[in-house]
């Protein structure tokens, strides 16, 4: 008895692949949006900072999640939608083990109320004004006890770093320099964070 | 058969995007001392996208007009000598960033030359435009460049005690006007 053998014609399943097709694009839609949002920094939402600050064009890149290694002060905003609503700074003191992640001092920071707000306007206000801001006081503490417990010499190491929204008035900016400069040698720079750019983009 | 090609699509998918990367990266500025200070070029930032840059060409306008004018009191020399530099030395942004990748690219063909820029910033100027500015400067090959940033108007320069050129004398014994700003 001859069997017939059936040769079955492999085609290309369409359909399938259609679905297929569907669905990759849907996920790439949905996981696009969701790998932009950065980590939670906690109190009152800094969230999407890192879409505010300054960029740069240099192409070095560092890791953004980040181990507090020195002093930072970040410089945000009170309502994180509205970028003109008053600067809050808080200041983040790493712990002596270079374990505290970024995330873990923004919420220790809110914890132990190591945060000021600057009220609208504080970038006209006289300088004796602007000194005895509740702002200006916090730097200048925390440097000054952040100085004496880590910066005992003169040293191109010690510094200490700034996290800003794009828009922060460069007086803020400017008072943390100076703060760092009436130690002279002992704290040489501040370091400034900004987010990297892929394209050829001038602070944007 | 197309379920299990389906679920490896869906891991290399998600496994990919997760890994698009936002990064920082840290910019030094120098913390300014109040003392006499030199540099090559001053920027002036003002409250408008339009800058002042001194360079060496602004010593010629001064000692041209001081050659002029030289006659009249200080305070109005000072005024004749400041709506000048104002006129003459005001750019855009986009000029100033082209005078400053020209600066950079001077410094690349350059590497035993050294320049000093200085940016002058109202307190009011949003505080990107100052990274902006040295994000270029720092882009050298040979960070021969370096850079410092104060807070300073239009205004102070304007009431600066004194604008002239001095007589300096570089170590090989060639002499040149240098613009002199006392605040």
């Amino acid at each position: 008895m001859a069997f017939i053998k059936r040769h079955e014609h492999k085609e290309l399943n369409l359909p399938s692949l259609i679905d297929l097709c569907f669905l990759l694009i849907i996920f790439s839609l949905v996981t696009l949006p969701i790998t932009k949002a950065r980590v939670e920094t906690g109190h009152k939402g800094q969230k999407g900072m890192e879409s505010r600050l300054p960029t740069t064009r240099l192409t070095t890149l560092e890791n953004a999640d980040y181990v507090l290694k020195t002093l930072l002060f970040e410089v945000g905003t009170s309502d994180p939608k509205d970028e003109k609503s008053p600067r809050i700074v808080y200041a983040l003191v790493p712990n002596g083990k270079d374990s505290l992640t970024f995330q873990d001092a923004m919420e220790k920071a809110v914890r132990d109320s190591m945060f000021a707000e600057f009220p609208d306007g504080y970038a006209r206000l006289d300088q004796a004004r602007f000194l005895r801001l509740k702002g200006c006081r916090m730097i200048r503490d925390e440097i000054a006890r952040y100085k004496s417990a880590h910066f005992l010499k003169p040293s191109y190491s010690n510094t200490v770093e700034i996290r800003a929204a794009r828009d922060t008035e460069f007086r803020l900016i400017h008072y943390i320099m100076e703060v760092c400069a009436a130690y002279g040698d002992t704290i040489p720079r501040v370091v400034v964070h900004v987010a990297v750019s892929s394209g050829s983009t001038r602070g944007l | 058969m197309d379920m299990i090609f389906m679920l490896l699509i869906f891991y290399l998918v998600t496994s990919y995007n997760p890994k698009t990367s936002y990064q920082e990266k840290q910019i030094f500025i120098p913390t300014p001392k109040n003392d006499v200070g030199r540099s090559q070029i001053v920027l002036q930032l003002t409250d408008t996208d339009r800058s002042l840059w001194l360079d060496e060409t602004a010593s010629d306008q001064v000692a041209e007009l001081e050659d002029q004018f030289g006659f009249l009191p200080t305070d109005r020399l000072n005024q004749t000598l400041f709506d000048l530099l104002i006129e003459q030395n005001i750019v855009t942004e986009e000029k100033l960033h082209r005078n400053l990748e020209r600066l950079v690219d001077q410094a690349n063909r350059n590497p035993q030359a050294n320049y000093f820029v200085l940016i002058r910033v109202p307190f009011e100027a949003p505080y990107y435009r100052v990274v902006d500015l040295i994000s270029t400067i720092s882009s050298t090959q040979f960070y021969n460049i370096r850079y410092g940033c104060v807070a300073g108007t239009l205004e102070e320069l304007r009431l600066s005690r004194e604008i002239k050129t001095v007589l300096v004398e570089d170590s090989q014994g060639n002499r040149k006007r240098n613009l002199r700003i006392e605040f």
